[in-house]
C-alpha cells in the first residue's frame, strides 16, 4: 500500500487496539463484580445483611472500575468509529480516481477491511449509551451492604 | 425470614442488567482479526496511495 493508506491503517490500528483492551477489561470487570455479586447475594440468603455486608466493599469497587471501563470504551468506540470513517472517505476517492487495475484491486481490499470494520462498530451500536454497574448499583446495594 | 420486596427488585434488576451486559459483550478476537487484516494491508506495493 502507499504511505496515506498505511497512515490510515495504523491510525485505525491505534484505535482497534485500544477498543480490543477495554472489551478485554471490560469482560475481566464484569466476571469478578460477578463472582463478588453471587458471593453477597450467597450470604445475604444464608444469614442477612450481617453477613452480606462484608462483600459490599468488593462490589463496589468492581463497579467503579466498571464505570471507568465503560467510560474507556465508549471513547475508543466513538475514535475507532471516527478513524474508520475517514479512511473510507480516503478510499471511496482513491477508487474513483484510480484507473490502473493492480492498484485498483489493492484499493479493493482495503474497502473490504473498511467495510468489515463499519459493520463490527455497527453491532455494537449501543457501546456510546451504555450504563455502568456503578449507576446499577445505586439504590441496590444499601440492601445488601 | 421476610424478603424485602424492593430489595428483592433491585437485586433482580442488578442481575439482569449483568445479564444483559454479559450478552452484548464486545467481540475481542473478531477486533484482533480486524487488526490483523488491517496490518496485512500494509506494504501492498500495487497500491501507489
Amino acid at each position: 500500500m502507499g504511505k496515506q493508506t498505511d497512515a490510515h491503517v495504523v491510525t485505525v490500528n491505534t484505535e482497534l487496539a485500544k477498543l480490543k483492551k477495554a472489551a478485554d477489561d471490560l469482560k475481566t470487570i464484569e466476571d469478578a463484580f460477578e463472582t463478588a455479586w453471587a458471593n453477597m447475594m450467597k450470604a445475604f440468603d444464608a444469614k442477612g445483611k450481617a453477613a452480606s455486608a462484608p462483600f459490599a466493599g468488593t462490589v463496589k469497587s468492581e463497579a467503579v472500575k466498571h464505570h471507568q471501563a465503560v467510560a474507556t470504551a465508549k471513547a475508543a468506540y466513538t475514535s475507532s468509529q471516527s478513524a474508520i470513517n475517514a479512511f473510507n472517505t480516503f478510499v471511496t476517492q482513491k477508487d474513483a480516481a484510480t484507473i490502473n487495475p493492480l492498484a485498483k484491486k489493492s484499493i479493493g481490499k482495503a474497502k473490504k477491511f473498511v467495510t468489515e470494520a463499519k459493520a463490527y462498530l455497527a453491532k455494537y451500536s449501543t457501546v456510546p449509551t451504555r450504563t455502568s454497574l456503578q449507576d446499577t448499583i445505586k439504590g441496590v446495594i444499601q440492601y445488601y451492604g | 425470614m421476610a424478603v424485602d420486596p424492593k430489595a428483592e427488585a433491585a437485586r433482580k434488576q442488578v442481575e439482569e442488567a449483568l445479564k444483559k451486559m454479559k450478552a452484548n459483550r464486545l467481540d475481542s478476537s473478531k477486533i484482533a482479526s480486524l487488526i490483523k487484516e488491517g496490518n496485512a494491508l500494509k506494504g501492498d506495493k500495487d497500491n501507489p496511495h
